[in-house]
């Protein structure tokens, strides 16, 4: 049984070029206890589908048109405001990307964090600002006691990450959506920010939602992947899969990006060729067909379905659950040796 | 704070001194004098009733004398000390020239304490009103109550006072006889003029609460604050209204020295003695001194006022430092 399940989810904005689908025929499930990424470009639907979680669509400005998001037998899209504000937090919980904004700078750490827990848990005041400073201690902030009366921009950029995430942890929710919890991070804080999330999923069982641009953290954390491409899912695969060999030319190209910073320019932000996708002019059949090195005729005019490989191989074995939505998937499947593979 | 306070007060002191000078020049440059409008006087008279408030000295004489750092005398600057008037700095303002047995100080006493109190009045309302309408407004934008509340500020802030004036009094002085038509001698008298008065101030307020209010909500913290699970009435008041609030904060100061000083129509349809029509009438009249005392009023008032709302900003947001102010 799946802890979240998210059915056919489609997203509309209405822009100033007229509507666009951020996400499109969304499905992907998530299990107590499983890190799931979420990994694409900007524009790939990634955030958008984690603002769907929290029910927050439309406070961002969109519409949800179809879809379904089960949540302990219940369709969560189908609630109410009032509803929703008990799931939030309590129950689903957002770790936004950029601590700067998204902490209040009028109000104290102190405060942001216990009035979740003066909502939910019924806390008073002061109970609520002794479990604030232990979250904060959880998080690894030293002195979280003098923490609480601080105000955001008194702390240092790693420290408002974190306090950000104690907020998100503090009613301990049983998921946790982490929009690039670590882009703004260097890299030591980006991983003690990951290793912060793998204790709630191994110590309480809480399913995490990780949405993250960056193919290597996704590999080295996530249990599995889905690759997001113009609002749809273009690539499912396990970690292990997707590490070994991708499916889908844009995982391939996204890996590709990944190897080129290693190499000389570390510090450049990774880039796929090609312009990026731009939703509200999308190209029709294979939306990637643009950017895609084996385009054919067919992928200009027909739309790809995300499906399974029907050879049966050998090294195909654990790719029960692994889908691809290219034409061409086949070919890149087989075309290099799972050399990871045990 | 007390750094501040300090550095407040010298800055008033030189505002003031500046804007005296100004005011000052100003009215000596523009033609005619306090004696010259009424009928002609003769010649002689004239030169004798100049003479009496150093009108036939030169300017910068007549300027020290005002300002009254030297302590010039009717009888000159060794003279034998029976002083007219000592002045600004010794806190006289000085014969008023119109009204001939009153000197401007006790001019001021008896009028701006009227002034003040309905002024505070006045503003109570409209801070409470228009902060409450604004809130409303921007909680539920885009609705058409919202679309109603706006109407109504527009109207508030379209019509003149003495319209709104004229309302009041037909409705509830006149038609429901809940309120005494004019005067000052109780407090009854001052609910309507205070309304009156404090009307376009409201619809302001209402205003730049709602617009204020709904660009804050539009942050990203805002945005956390919805995802936390907070009741919608914690996000606006705890989340939005902080930041919302300081275009309000910022308008307030200047238009308070201008309710507090009182405003001559409402004054005339009222019969309420303020200080609001000495600011027009002394104008008018050439009445120097008097003229000069109420700008000095006004400039101290603006001032305080503008100092006070620096302070509120670093109540509302902890990002600015008293101490850098
Ligand atoms: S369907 Fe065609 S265009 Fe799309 S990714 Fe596959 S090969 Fe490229």
């Amino acid at each position: 049984m799946s802890l979240l399940d998210v059915k056919n989810l489609r997203v509309r904005y209405d822009g100033p070029r007229g509507p666009v689908w951020a996400v499109d025929q969304l499905s992907f499930e998530l299990s107590a206890g499983e890190l799931v990424a979420l990994v694409g470009e900007s524009g790939s639907g990634k955030s958008t589908t984690a603002l769907a979680l929290l029910g927050l669509v439309p406070i961002s400005g969109g519409t949800i048109e179809t879809g379904e998001l089960w949540y302990e037998g219940r369709n969560l899209l189908t609630l109410s405001e009032g509803e929703w504000a008990k799931v939030r937090a309590s129950e689903i919980a957002l770790v936004f990307q950029d601590a700067a904004s998204a902490l209040n700078p009028y109000l104290t750490i102190g405060l942001q964090i216990s009035e979740v827990l003066e909502t939910h848990r019924g806390l008073s005041r002061r109970d609520a600002r002794k479990e604030a400073a232990r979250a904060l201690g959880d998080v690894g902030l030293p002195d979280p006691e003098a923490k609480l009366a601080n105000y955001p921009h008194e702390l240092s950029g790693g420290q408002r990450q974190r306090a950000l995430l104690a907020m998100a942890l503090v009613a301990k929710p049983r998921v946790i959506v982490a929009d690039e919890p670590t882009s703004a991070l260097d890299p030591a804080l980006g991983l003690h920010v990951l290793e912060l999330l793998e204790r709630e999923r191994k110590t309480r069982g809480a399913g995490v939602v990780l949405v993250s641009h960056d193919l290597e953290l996704v590999a080295a954390h996530a249990d599995r992947t889905y690759v997001l491409y113009a609002g749809r899912v273009v690539e499912h695969a396990s970690a292990r899969e997707l590490f070994a060999a991708p499916w889908h030319p844009y995982t391939a190209a996204l890996w590709r990006a990944r190897a080129r910073l290693d190499g000389e320019r570390p510090r450049r932000l990774a880039a796929v060729p090609g312009n990026p996708v731009d939703l509200a002019n999308l190209p029709a059949g294979c939306a990637f067909h643009p950017r895609c090195e084996l385009a054919r005729e067919r992928c200009r005019s027909e739309r790809p379905e995300l499906s399974g490989v029907l050879r049966s191989d050998a090294r195909m074995s654990l790719s029960a659950a692994r889908r691809a939505a290219c034409f061409e998937k086949e070919s890149l499947a087989l075309e290099r040796p799972l050399e990871s593979e045990p | 704070m007390i750094g501040f306070l300090r550095r407040r007060a010298v800055g008033l002191v030189l505002t003031v001194w500046i804007v005296v000078t100004c005011a000052f020049a100003m009215m000596r440059i523009v033609p005619g004098g306090p004696f010259s409008e009424e009928r002609k006087l003769p010649a002689a008279v004239l030169a004798n009733v100049e003479a009496r408030y150093h009108l036939d000295w030169p300017l910068w004489r007549q300027y020290l004398q005002y300002v009254g750092p030297l302590n010039l005398d009717e009888h000159g600057l060794f003279g034998d000390r029976e002083r007219v008037f000592g002045g600004v700095l010794a806190g006289d303002l000085g014969p008023s020239f119109r009204y001939r047995d009153y000197t401007v100080n006790q001019i001021l006493a008896e009028s701006l304490p009227l002034s003040l109190a309905l002024g505070s009045l006045a503003l109570a309302w409209a801070v409470v009103l228009g902060g409450a309408i604004g809130v409303a407004a921007a909680a539920c934008r885009g609705t058409k109550l919202d679309l109603a509340l706006r109407l109504g500020a527009a109207l508030g802030i379209a019509l003149p006072n003495f319209v709104v004036a004229g309302l009041l009094v037909l409705v509830f002085a006149l038609t429901l006889g809940w309120s005494p038509i004019a005067g000052s001698t109780s407090f009854a008298h001052f609910v309507l003029p205070s309304l009156a008065l404090g009307a376009p101030v409201a619809a302001y307020v209402a205003r730049l609460v709602r617009s204020g209010l709904v660009e804050a909500l539009q942050a990203d913290w805002v945005r956390t604050a919805v995802a936390k699970g907070l009741p919608y009435r914690t996000v606006v008041l705890r989340h939005g209204l902080r930041a919302g609030l300081l275009p309000t904060v910022s308008y307030l100061g200047p238009a308070s020295a201008g309710v507090l000083t009182g405003s001559l129509v409402i004054e005339r349809i009222f019969a309420l003695p303020g200080a609001g029509s000495h600011f027009v009438a002394s104008a008018l009249s050439r009445d120097y001194t008097l003229a000069l005392g109420v700008t000095i009023v006004y400039s101290v008032l603006i001032y305080s006022l503008n100092s006070l709302v620096d302070f509120v900003y670093t109540r509302l947001d902890p990002r600015i430092a008293l101490e850098e102010l």
